[in-house]
């Protein structure tokens, strides 16, 4: 059972991890999510701040991912997985998945593996964003099931992304995984993967 | 975890089909299913960018590019 800590209530709540991102986990993303996220981005805007950096220090620097129009579009589409994440009657978190990308690591060169494409959490879960976030670990029950569907696809676990800035430190520390440096051909964003030992060490230290 | 219901489908291949299935599935170290889930994710996503009118090339080595009438 999936469960997330409220840090508001300080309890442990049952959560739901749906395989498809549904229409209503669209509307609230479209309804709860963007207005906050928009906000902060119009603010930096209207301050001449609205750079990666800034928005990054404002947890905000996924805002502009059109999720409605992805899951429009990729409907249907065998390379694309969608997981949609719910707890307390909202939905905290999305992950889009790839499954024809092949690693670039060179223990694991063209090696098939799940390629985490965009993942986010609900906006009342990001520090700085908000002063008392309510939902922890949104972010490390999503890319788990990566390495989750990876073993299920017989990929061993392998795993692929780039990583916003702020989120560079949860793959390097906490989800150990490699990292490639910067990708010209993505922003210069930092790519990383996951190997099979490093998804095995990972899913054994967390009794999975 | 809310999981879609699979499906079972019985594959009628002759021993060269087989044979290849065999193969790919030992030089992946993927399971025969596995090697036909991934054929399908590509063949559907050749076939949906080729609908866009994209078109797929391979390059050789000298950088010479043979355009790919997949479908």
């Amino acid at each position: 059972m999936l469960a997330l800590f409220n840090r508001h209530t300080q309890q442990m709540e049952t959560a739901d991890l749906l395989d498809r991102i549904e229409a209503e986990d669209v509307s609230s993303f479209e309804q709860r999510w963007l207005p906050p996220m928009q906000a902060k981005r119009e603010e930096l805007r209207q301050a001449g701040k609205l750079t990666l950096e800034e928005a990054t220090r404002w947890n905000v620097a996924d805002a502009h991912w059109e999720w409605p129009a992805k899951v429009r579009n990729r409907a249907g589409q065998l390379q694309w997985a969608s997981y949609a994440l719910r707890c307390g009657g909202d939905t905290q978190g999305l992950l889009f998945l790839n499954m024809v990308y092949k690693c670039r690591h060179p223990e694991q060169l063209k090696k098939h593996m799940v390629y985490v494409d965009l993942v986010s959490t609900a906006p009342w879960n990001r520090p700085r964003l908000v002063p008392n976030p309510m939902y922890g670990g949104i972010g490390t029950v999503l890319v788990t099931e990566a390495i989750i569907r990876s073993l299920d696809e017989g990929f061993e676990g392998r795993v692929g992304l780039h990583s916003l800035p702020g989120a560079e430190s949860l793959y390097r520390q906490k989800f150990k995984m490699d990292c490639l440096g910067p990708d010209s051909a993505y922003g210069n964003l930092l790519y990383f993967e996951m190997t099979p030992q490093q998804a095995a060490a990972l899913l054994s230290s967390t009794g999975l | 975890m809310n999981t879609a219901a699979k499906k079972t489908l019985t594959l009628v291949l002759s021993d060269v089909e087989m044979e290849v299935l065999d193969s790919l599935s030992s030089e992946k170290s993927l399971s025969k299913t596995a090697v036909l889930r991934q054929a399908l994710r590509l063949y559907q996503t050749v076939d949906i960018r080729q609908h866009r009118g994209e078109k797929l090339f391979f390059e050789s080595e000298s950088k010479e590019k043979a355009e790919l009438m997949l479908l």
